[in-house]
């Protein structure tokens, strides 16, 4: 009895051991969450199911190896399908890819981002940030903070990875994670839009910083 | 690196479209003289300029505003001011870049890519960039007010990227109004010059980049 109870306990620590190390450290501790199904009453997505496009001045750094600044439009295509343009200053196209329901499609590369798991992480990206789909997702709620700072996390499953939606009084998306992986912190809210996007990946020193140029 | 790759491609990239019906040229190599006469006397300009960026699957176009100085022989000032601010210095064989209020600077001997740029910046006020015939083969056309230039690329690699650049000039003062870099694609990068000011005196502290 009391080696099973002993190894109930280890398996219990280490499922919150790794549960834990999947959830983004400032948001630690998370507790007496409840269970709940993201809808539009209780989360707000940053992106409309139906917009027409945006346009972000762009700064996608790598480590100190590569800064490129530039202009990023993202363009909805159809329902589920979209389109990501970089451009440098000067007008030219670094990359050019179609995302969504109708699968992943590169327009345009230039030679040396001719990369494909460097355009699979971008189109990753893109994906977290419109966390198209994601209503009806099941999760788990917590509660962070006191009123009126109070804020709202949701833990979901959502592309088959664990993510955390921090939001700010039912009101905006501040933050989304997955898991310790990447980061994707919105500020500067104008009209319920963010204008400044910022996305960190942490196992790879990938960044991209976004300015909401034109919507 | 690759930044400057890219900024180079980027700027082998533009040419011009108007409405007008353009014919062959009758006599391109006076027109080349005259540039050439032109372009030994004009000791600075100035102007400003719009870079429209036009992508079929966007329904509007990018429109990026700037301003350029130049100042002979080798004095570039190219800024960006709306909606991104950026600016780029070439003088005395040196490129600077200022991006976000951080400056950077590099010193074109060492850099072949750089020692490119400059000639083809440099190089296309003074008019040199009309007799590359190892990377381009040329047309000459010309309507009622304009000369055009057409620039076909010949190596492959840029031709994947570029269809044309074709360069508009008045016929009154032989200047640069229009530049419109084609894609295969369709899509294309036009530079509009406006408010152009020629041989007016420009303060060496324009070239400096803070």
């Amino acid at each position: 009895m009391q080696a099973s109870l002993t190894k109930l306990l280890i398996l219990i620590s280490a499922c919150l051991f790794f549960a834990s190390c999947t959830t983004p450290k400032h948001l630690l501790p998370l507790s007496k969450g409840k269970a709940t199904v993201l809808s539009k009453d209780n989360f707000k997505p940053i992106f409309k199911d139906n917009f027409k496009s945006f346009l972000f001045k762009t700064t996608l750094t790598y480590g100190d190896k590569l800064e490129l600044g530039g202009l990023l439009a993202l363009k909805q295509l159809s329902e589920g399908n979209y389109r990501t343009i970089f451009l440098t200053k000067f007008g030219m196209t670094l990359f050019d890819f179609e995302f969504g329901d109708n699968g992943f499609i590169v327009h345009k590369v230039l030679e040396q981002m001719d990369r494909k798991i460097f355009l699979k992480i971008i189109e990753q990206d893109m994906e977290m940030l419109l966390s198209r789909g994601i209503l009806g997702n099941k999760a788990t709620e917590f509660k962070k903070g006191e009123s009126p700072k109070e804020t709202v996390v949701f833990k979901t499953k959502w592309n088959k990875k664990t993510h955390f939606f921090v939001q700010e009084k039912q009101d905006k998306i501040t933050e989304i994670h997955q898991n310790r992986a990447v980061s994707i912190l919105f500020s500067k809210y104008v009209a319920k839009i963010p204008r400044s996007i910022h996305i960190q990946h942490h196992n790879i020193p990938l960044s991209m910083k976004l300015v909401l140029l034109k919507h | 690196m690759i930044r400057y790759v890219l900024f180079l491609a980027a700027f082998l990239t533009y040419s011009t479209t108007f409405a007008q019906s353009f014919k062959t040229m009758k006599d391109s190599k006076a027109f080349q003289q005259k540039l050439h006469s032109i372009a030994a006397k004009t000791t600075s300009l100035q102007s400003d300029f719009v870079q429209i960026k036009h992508l079929d699957v966007l329904s509007e176009d990018i429109e990026s505003n700037g301003k350029l100085s130049y100042k002979a022989s080798n004095k570039l000032r190219w800024e960006y001011t709306t909606p991104l601010e950026y600016l780029i210095i070439l003088k005395d064989g040196k490129v600077s870049i200022k991006d976000e209020g951080k400056v950077s600077s590099y010193d074109l001997s060492g850099n072949k890519t750089f020692q490119k740029i400059n000639e083809m910046m440099i190089g296309s006020i003074q008019g040199d960039l009309l007799v590359n015939e190892a990377d381009y083969n040329y047309e000459f056309k010309e309507s009622s007010s304009n000369y055009l230039v057409i620039m076909y690329p010949k190596q492959k690699k840029v031709q994947e990227f570029m269809k044309s650049i074709n360069i508009y000039f008045s016929k009154k003062d032989y200047s640069v109004e229009q530049v419109k870099m084609l894609e295969q694609s369709g899509d294309y990068t036009l530079m509009k010059f406006k408010n152009k000011k020629i041989n007016a005196s420009i303060s060496d502290k324009t070239f400096n980049i803070n």
